[in-house]
């Protein structure tokens, strides 16, 4: 069991309050991503729950244990970190196997837990390995295993794989992946690649500022984002933004082109934000006009930009382009995909929106 | 390799060549060849002969200024290293203490050996010396200690006056040491529920090992070589008491005028530190290789 739970979690550096309040829910055997941009006080919360910090105030506990007030070897919480932190002077298996040594478990125990968490690991021809003789990815593992060996409540990770080139990059997440259905222990994963955030995730807590932004599964931000900010994070190429006004029912941009009817009910004359995502809008006779200023295909798909009076917008499509830079083009966004903001607060103002 | 180049080269590393053979090489030379040459009065009388080590091996002071200079060298050495690893380790935590303390260790390093030796004699004498007096005001110890007048203690003085004035620099090279040390293997030690005790000897201590050794191997040479603390601090005496290695060579050559004896003397010294150099570099050897692996 690991349900983790956060109230009120606040982190202050002297004056400098970098945590304003943070409360969390996270359920057992949850796959939780805290994701934002840099300063986003998502590693401070990490490793405030790891106990490598002290919390200002609030309250963190694991199975309605309290432990803010441990030290972290009584949290019974793993932690992966950025930079792998293995320790150069330790074979691969006295690596895993060091907290079972601080925990004086017998040999003969160390060697069967760090055995079978290096066969889960795939890391058994390793084990006498020094750190330096392992590739980046291998050596991810081998931190990997130092977190399974204890079979931890909770297992952190910081950021773990911003070290490792793309491709291997796409590999450990799956494996990571894996590994978290195969040994279903509570998890939770810092990172500022929202891509990574979208494919791993049970959970995503977007944080922005020492605030949660939003928490939600990964589907639930993508179609129904809180605000602006979650909005523009979640998904790439990002959401387009363009400044908006309510008219009856619809919205219509600024120089009075009809966009469409928003998710939400707007006022006539409101000004609000008006966002669609580059794959919810499509070429039509009629629509926006807008001139088609780059293309750049990908393959499957194509990306287009688009750009209006005011605006440059981005589109995707599957369909094949017969259009060249410079062609007046028309679009319209297609019915049900107009998410709309409030202009003051940019939060959403669809309903649901304003309750985060 | 053009032959040009390769003269080039040649009269490119010549003037080092020329300064090792002359400065180095030369003066050494020199002294082996005195150690096995005859002299008396100053004179030289006859080169080929042992006699100038059977004199030492004979000459009961000899086993004194070696017993001394075990204690010198080694007991220097091993306070050197652990007091500095002890204040290393304090002065690498971070605060607004240990930022004025790193700054301020160092004065015992900038004193001239000179300055430093006359200001601990002064201290430690045994009628007017400001810590006897302390010692005796506050009723520690009855009448004052003569510190530097006591066989069995003034070779142990020494060593704390040296330990004062060479432990700084080990310090602040061990606390650099200490702080290159990368912080997530603390906090990974931390997780794996190392103590600080620990986390000192299990991730802090194998990270500075290179440094350690090294730091080790300087002191020990500095300490052999270090001259001036003990000859204006006591002069050997009282009765030899004191005298070390590069004191005795010193009174041998300059004061009695047997450079042969001196000479000697300074091919074991030197066969001695060669010694430590070379283990030095066979411990080290593994650390080299991977270094350089990196």
């Amino acid at each position: 069991m690991g349900s983790v739970t956060l109230r009120n979690i606040r982190k202050s550096y002297g004056a400098v309050e970098v945590l304003h309040g943070i409360d969390l829910d996270i359920k057992d055997g949850e796959f939780t991503v805290l994701v934002g941009p840099s300063g986003c006080g998502k590693s401070t919360l990490l490793r405030s729950i790891a106990g490598l910090e002290t919390i200002s105030d609030g309250e963190i506990s694991v199975d309605d244990t309290v432990i803010n007030t441990l030290v972290p070897k009584e949290r019974d919480i793993a932690m992966v970190f950025q930079n792998y932190a293995l320790y150069p002077h330790m074979t691969v298996a006295k690596n895993m196997g060091f907290s079972l040594r601080l925990a004086k478990e017998s040999q003969e125990e160390i060697d069967k837990k760090v055995k079978a968490a290096a066969e889960i690991l795939d890391l058994n021809a390793l084990l006498d390995r020094y750190p330096r003789q392992l590739s980046g990815g291998q050596r991810q593992r081998v931190a990997m295993g130092r977190a399974i060996v204890r079979d931890p409540k909770v297992f952190l990770f910081d950021e773990p794989l911003s070290n490792l080139d793309a491709k291997l990059r796409v590999q450990m997440r799956s494996e990571i992946k894996e590994l978290h259905q195969r040994l279903k222990t509570t998890t939770i994963y810092v990172t500022h690649d929202q891509i990574e955030a979208m494919t791993m995730a049970d959970k995503i807590v977007v944080m922005r500022g020492g605030h949660v932004e939003q928490i939600g599964s990964p589907i639930e931000l993508y179609d129904n984002p809180a605000s602006v900010f979650v909005a523009g994070f979640i998904g790439s190429p990002a959401m387009n933004f363009i400044d908006a006004v309510g008219d009856g029912k619809a919205l219509k941009t600024t120089t009075q082109e009809l966009l469409g009817t928003p998710n939400a009910t707007v006022a006539s004359g409101q000004k609000v934000i008006a966002g669609f995502r580059p794959e919810d809008i499509r070429l039509a006779e009629k629509g926006i006009a807008a001139k088609v200023a780059l293309i750049e295909p990908t393959g499957a798909e194509t990306q287009l930009t688009l750009r209006t009076e005011n605006e440059a917008i981005i589109m995707t499509t599957r369909d094949r382009i017969t259009h060249s830079v410079g062609d007046q083009v028309f679009f319209e966004v297609i019915e049900g995909k107009l998410h709309c903001f409030d202009s003051e607060t940019e939060r959403s103002l669809a309903e649901g929106g304003q309750a985060q | 390799m053009l032959k040009s180049d390769r003269f080039l080269a040649y009269a490119l590393i010549l003037p080092v060549v020329a300064a090792v053979l002359a400065f180095v090489v030369g003066p050494t030379y020199n002294v082996a060849t005195l150690s096995l040459t005859q002299v008396v009065m100053g004179q030289e009388r006859g080169f080929g002969t042992l006699n100038n080590f059977r004199a030492l091996w004979a000459d009961p002071v000899f086993g004194l200024v070696l017993k001394n200079t075990a204690i010198w060298i080694l007991g220097g050495t091993l306070l050197c290293v652990s007091v500095g690893l002890g204040v290393g380790a304090y002065l690498a935590i971070d605060s607004k203490v240990t930022g004025w303390l790193r700054a301020l260790i160092l004065l015992p390093w900038v004193l001239p050996d000179v300055v430093t030796a006359m200001a601990w004699k002064w201290m430690l004498h045994g009628q007017v010396g400001i810590i006897g007096q302390t010692l005796e005001s506050t009723g520690l110890t009855e009448g004052t200690i003569s510190f530097m007048g006591d066989p069995k203690l003034v070779m142990w003085m020494l060593v704390v006056v040296l330990v004062w004035r060479k432990m700084p620099l080990v310090a602040l090279i061990l606390c650099a040491a200490i702080r290159a040390v990368p912080d997530d293997q603390v906090e990974a030690a931390r997780m794996d529920g190392a103590n600080a005790v620990e986390r000192f000897r299990f991730v802090t201590l194998p990270n500075i090992a290179f440094s350690l050794t090294a730091v080790t191997v300087i002191s020990m040479i500095w300490i052999t070589a270090e001259f001036a603390l003990p000859w204006i601090m006591t002069g050997g005496g009282p009765a030899n008491a004191s005298q070390i290695m590069a004191t005795y060579i010193y009174q041998q050559s300059f004061e009695f005028f047997n450079w042969g004896v001196a000479s000697a003397m300074s091919v074991i010294n030197l066969v001695m530190l060669v010694s430590i150099v070379a283990l030095y570099l066979y411990v080290n050897r593994r650390s080299w290789a991977s270094e350089a692996s990196k």
